[in-house]
């Protein structure tokens, strides 16, 4: 059964960033790009005077010509329809549409940071991050990968309730035949009782550990199991700051890194923690942050994995 | 396998959220009281009267009620036009276009240069008057009056007004808005604001506690009391601007609740409300303050400019500051909504390359019209600063001179209504009314106002007394606005000759019009 993602397209660098993340993303996948371009809504009592209703038409024309640049920048082997969606506010406008069209995903690209940054999270990006109800990638700017994605990064760290994080990337990892890799990230001074050992294994055991205790015992076994078939591997990375931590870690060109939201946000609702908020500074690939307890394509029981059926 | 929807605007806004039509506007979500609610925020009563009453007052005396009962008519007569013309081409409603369909390409041009010169002509005064009581309501706050003083001192108030513009600018290239709880809120207050003032003002004259006590005579309401003609003609032209933004409601379909009877009910209650409102007001002032030409009289040219920031401290006391937070935030409001509306007319003339394309440009980011909001910002901005270098009584002049733009473009657009339905125009007793005799009347008397008004105000005695090379300054600014437009008009007609050969807008008549206008590039 063919999958949507949502594109937040505009004509700009980063629209484009966002584009050819969805690009990527969808590559040898069976899924289908719904590329949206939000266009403003006038609110009655917005007061403007005199009303001009052949504004509206002039937009509409110009949003149509964008959209139609987007889709033919999409290459051929990638499914893609354009929509020019409406909503007080983009943000609004883009979740509304990414639950009308049963989009398990929203794309959208990140501003041009300061100096040696990929990410400055956009007022729209920004809206998204604490609202949406499904999973939310950001392309750093600049993203010129073509996919198909290789690799997928699962962050999570020591607190309960990385079930939909962990549970997202083994699915994906599985569904696309990509290499997994599951990153606990301890900050110094964090109370934890898991042991710091330099041997693989016991490295391997502790964030196995920390997967069962933190995701569930399924999961924690599903990881196990890929980990022994070698297309899972884990990395225990701590520092004092989250900026320390991050920097050992190596990225490959098409991956894509995993976090969860923030423990303050809605049950189903999206809401970027301080701790994701910090990574985003220094990550070089896609970021997809998953709502609190997002289980998930529950409707595409087809291609669920075993991490389908945890208990929330 | 490959998808691919060409993005046709007609077939994406099919695909729109439910509730909007595929215009952009939100539909059916309006009800009788928020269509009310919105015309009146529209006219932004606080800040009309705070500006164009004492001028009206300067030209009529204590005749200003008869002076607004009298300038609503033509008012009236020309949104009936406006109305035909809105719900026939819906798609292409600005006086630019039907100008264009009806007279052809110069005429049309310069009927939407008159609707850009009034709006920016409008935003530095409302700039202007929300800075006047910024620094009045410093000065309430912090009882410190010399705060208020500050205005009158031009390296304060300049900069100032010009940051105003900016924001307001700003915040409308972001394309944000104000919301329904904002304009009732903003609305509810000023009404209640300005009807305290008018009651505390009566009862304070009956008591004998005003300045120049006037006791109310029913003479005033009678217009054929003004004996002098120019004088007519200048008070009905002020008084449109103080109607200006009424039609809002007229124009307002989709959103309503029931487009068959909402707007017209809600037009009639708006107006009748702020004809209340007004003159309340006016008879509150010069029953209270008098019309004479002393202290805190209502005929003093030095307090023409804005009444309320004279008379609201001794007729309301303490209660001064809510005068100054209605006005200041009722003009900042308008101020910000305004300064959408000559940015997408010139982004629509960008468009149909009746100004270089580059004004036509929409940001991606904010789909607003990104250099027509600049530009609209930098008109204002300038108009602001020669005008206030210029003159003495800079609010006083703009706000004549504005008059004078609106009676130019509403005339052009009521005659435009009647001539564009030239083939229709008699086909029923409806038709006769609203796309004949109404807009005729009403667009003939507004191009009279026009033209006695400018006559009149080349005297340099005219309006507040400002005047350069024996000029008066109401007719440097008036002119000196049409002329540069037809001195641009001539320019694009050299650089950009597309439009003006009818390549993009061709003249058309209600029956030839298929209504799709839209280019196809």
């Amino acid at each position: 059964m063919t999958r949507r993602i949502l594109v937040g397209y505009v004509a700009t660098d980063y629209g484009r960033d966002a584009l050819n993340l969805a690009i990527a993303l969808a590559r040898g996948q069976d899924i289908e790009l719904q590329v949206a371009v939000v266009a403003p809504q006038d609110g009655p009592y917005a007061g403007v005077y005199p009303h001009d209703r052949g504004y509206a038409s002039i937009l509409e024309e110009q949003l149509g010509q964008w959209l139609q640049g987007a889709l033919e920048m999409i290459p051929d082997d990638v499914a893609a329809v354009g929509q020019v969606v409406r909503g007080e506010s983009e943000a609004e406008g883009l979740i509304q549409a990414a639950e009308e069209l049963d989009c398990f995903m929203i794309v959208v690209g990140a501003r041009e940071g300061g100096v040696l940054r990929r990410y400055r999270v956009g007022s729209v990006a920004a809206a998204l991050l604490h609202s949406s109800p499904v999973p939310v990638a950001l392309a750093p700017h600049g993203y010129r990968q073509s996919g198909p994605i290789s690799r997928i990064t699962c962050m999570f760290g020591p607190k309960p309730g990385a079930v939909d994080v962990i549970g997202l990337s083994v699915q994906a990892a599985r569904r696309r035949s990509a290499g997994l890799r599951l990153v606990s990230l301890l900050l110094v001074g964090n109370q934890d009782e898991e042991q710091l050992d330099d041997s693989t294994r016991a490295m391997n055991l502790g964030v196995l550990q920390s997967v069962t205790r933190y995701g569930n015992e399924r999961l924690g076994e599903t990881a196990q199991e890929m980990v022994e078939a070698g297309t899972a591997s884990t990395q225990v990375v701590t520092g004092k700051t989250v900026d320390y931590a991050m920097d050992e870690l190596d990225w490959e060109a098409e991956e894509v890194a995993v976090v969860g939201s923030s423990r303050m946000a809605a049950r189903g609702r999206l809401f970027l923690g301080s701790t994701a908020a910090k990574m985003l500074r220094s990550i070089p690939v896609p970021m997809v942050v998953v709502p609190a307890g997002y289980t998930g394509l529950s409707t595409h029981t087809a291609e669920a994995g075993p991490a389908e059926e945890k208990t929330p | 396998m490959t998808d691919r929807t060409p993005a046709t605007p007609g077939r994406a806004a099919t695909q729109s959220a439910a509730g909007t039509s595929a215009k952009g506007l939100t539909t059916g979500r309006v009800g009788l009281l928020g269509a009310v609610v919105i015309g009146i925020s529209c006219i932004a009563p606080a800040y009309t009267l705070t500006s164009g009453l004492g001028p009206t007052i300067a030209e009529v005396g204590q005749y200003v009620p008869a002076i607004l009962l009298l300038g609503f008519i033509p008012m009236l007569l020309v949104a009936f036009g406006y109305r035909e013309l809105n719900n026939r081409v819906p798609d292409s409603g600005t006086s630019f276009t039907w100008a264009t369909k009806a007279f052809g390409p110069y005429v049309g041009w310069m009927g939407g240069w008159g609707l850009i010169a009034a709006t920016v002509i409008v935003l530095s005064n409302l700039a202007a008057v929300a800075v006047d009581f910024f620094y009045l309501l410093l000065a309430q706050i912090t009882g410190n009056a010399s705060l208020a003083e500050l205005t009158t001192n031009l390296w304060v108030n300049i900069p100032t007004t010009l940051v105003f513009i900016a924001v307001a600018a700003y915040i409308s290239y972001r394309g944000l808005e104000s919301t329904q709880k904002v304009q009732y809120v903003l609305v509810g207050f000023q009404l209640l604001v300005l009807g305290g003032f008018a009651v505390a003002a009566l009862v304070q004259a009956y008591s004998g506690g005003g300045f120049d006590v006037t006791p109310i005579q029913p003479s005033w309401f009678n217009p054929l009391e003004i004996s002098d003609f120019s004088i007519l003609a200048a008070g009905i032209s002020l008084s449109i601007f103080m109607f200006w933004g009424w039609d809002v409601t007229l124009t307002m379909n989709e959103e309503t609740k029931d487009p068959e009877k909402t707007p017209g009910r809600a037009a009639t209650i708006t107006v009748l409300v702020i004809i209340a409102v007004y003159v309340l007001s006016a008879l509150a002032i010069i029953a209270w303050a008098g019309v004479g030409a002393d202290g805190l009289g209502a005929g003093n040219p030095d307090n023409q400019e804005s009444l309320f920031a004279v008379l609201a401290g001794p007729v309301m006391g303490p209660f001064a500051l809510l005068m100054s937070i209605a006005i200041l935030s009722s003009s900042f409001a308008s101020l910000q909504s305004t300064m959408v509306s000559p940015a997408r007319t010139l982004l629509a003339m960008g468009y149909y390359r009746a100004l270089p394309p580059v004004f036509a440009k929409i940001s991606p980011r904010f789909k607003s019209p990104g250099v027509a909001t600049i530009a609209s910002a930098l008109a204002a901005a300038g108009f602001y600063t020669i005008t206030r270098l210029l003159s003495e009584n800079a609010l006083w002049d703009t706000i004549t001179a504005l008059g004078l733009m609106i009676c130019f473009y509403y005339g052009v657009t009521a005659l435009a209504c009647v001539w564009y339905f030239r083939r229709e125009l008699f086909v029923s007793v409806r038709t006769t009314l609203f796309r004949f005799l109404f807009p005729l009347i009403g667009g003939l008397v507004l191009m009279v106002m026009f033209f006695i008004t400018a006559f009149d105000s080349m005297d340099p005695d005219y309006g507040s007394g400002s005047s350069i090379g024996g000029l008066g300054m109401v007719f440097v600014l008036g002119m000196g606005v049409l002329v540069l437009g037809v001195v641009l008009m001539v320019w694009t007609r050299l650089r950009h000759p597309g439009f003006f050969l009818g390549e993009t807008l061709r003249r058309e008549d209600s029956v030839s019009d298929d209504t799709s206008s839209m280019l196809t590039v």
